[in-house]
């Protein structure tokens, strides 16, 4: 218990001190908020650096790939966006789990026009951690830019689909998601390698022990991501 | 400007990041081993083959790479620490090494590994 100790001197009418009235206040609770409060200033100031760094590094793989300022502006803008929904969403799961359905929608919606017809979203309701829902949310708008671009939402007659599931394989559980793209124009492998499709296939496996597979078929793009679930 | 040729580990588990160490400084003209997220896949490759100079990130995934820090220092390899934190809490055996803040400034990265190269 931590107390607040205070001596008040009474006086008589010459202004002499005749006694001294002790108080104290118990303030065990409010130096605990403040201890608090250091805490989360701490880990904030930590995470805006983190932050920070991410964005400079992204500013400087868009400008490896990007010889315009035009194709820079929509690629690091778009970009920027991407991570920032990742952002919201975490805070609005109160920064412990991400629903992967939401995170799905909030990277591919924006992406897929005005009809729904276009894009599927099938799978029942799974939280992935935070740094999950960071890195895979950033492969999800690398998918979603790369589909209107070029792919399966570029065209009014072409589609999505995606869909997950829970699965176990040897005692590990795996949050397993599909994206199909089909009705698209032909799909060739890219010719040269940007920082998207370098990102698409290696920062799962990098960053959260995830993995990615993916398949440039004739008719659409096929990928299958794969992340470590601990919790069941 | 660096022009050593010497194997630089990277050890770093934000992917943006390490990524952009790797393509900065190969274009840098530096040969890169890794870049690696974790102390277990950092480990492996020191043991395949010793690096000229290593890069490690502190914070890896919430533990701190100080095992291998103290792998490179028992090998006598070179090394700097990144830090998106003030650095103020280094173990005593790792206080005199050079530490860089995030985000990185790549021309101060540069003179750093020039420094580690001739060391």
């Amino acid at each position: 218990m931590m107390i607040d100790f205070q001596l008040a001197p009474s006086r008589n009418a010459a202004g002499q001190i005749i006694e001294l009235i002790p108080s104290g206040v118990d303030i065990t609770d409010r130096k605990r908020a403040e201890a608090h409060r250091e805490l989360l200033l701490k880990e904030l100031s930590h995470r805006v650096k983190n932050s920070l760094a991410t964005v400079q590094a992204m500013a400087s793989h868009t400008l490896r790939d990007n010889n315009d300022m035009e194709s820079f502006r929509s690629a690091f803008l778009g970009r920027l966006r991407a991570i920032s929904a990742c952002h919201e969403l975490l805070v609005n799961a109160e920064l412990v789990d991400a629903d992967l359905r939401a995170l799905v929608e909030s990277q591919v919606s924006p992406y897929a026009g005005d009809t729904s017809s276009s894009l599927s979203l099938d799978g029942p309701r799974i939280t992935i951690s935070g740094e999950q829902a960071h890195a895979f949310g950033l492969i999800l708008h690398e998918l979603a830019t790369n589909a209107a671009k070029y792919g399966g939402l570029s065209v009014p007659e072409g589609r999505v689909e995606i869909s997950w599931r829970a699965i176990c394989e040897e005692g590990r559980n795996w949050l397993e998601l599909d994206w199909r793209e089909a009705g698209g124009p032909g799909v060739t492998p890219p010719t040269r390698r940007g920082f998207g499709s370098v990102l698409i296939e290696r920062s799962l496996g990098h960053s959260v022990g995830g993995e990615s597979d993916i398949d440039y078929e004739p008719d659409g793009l096929k990928a299958r991501f794969r992340l470590p679930r601990d919790d069941e | 400007m660096s022009s050593t040729k010497t194997p630089i580990l990277i050890v770093e588990d934000e992917f943006l990041i390490a990524m952009d160490l790797h393509d900065e400084l190969s274009a840098r003209g530096h040969e890169i081993v890794g870049p690696v997220g974790t102390i277990e896949e950092a480990m492996l490759l020191i043991e395949q083959r010793t690096p000229g100079i290593a890069i490690l990130d502190i914070n890896l995934k919430g533990a701190p790479s100080f095992p291998v820090a103290q792998t490179l220092a028992d090998r006598g390899v070179p090394f700097l620490f990144l830090s998106g934190n003030d650095a103020s809490n280094l173990p005593e055996g790792f206080r005199d090494r050079p530490i860089l803040a995030k985000p990185i400034n790549f021309d101060v990265l540069s003179s750093q590994i020039s420094a580690l190269a001739k060391s």
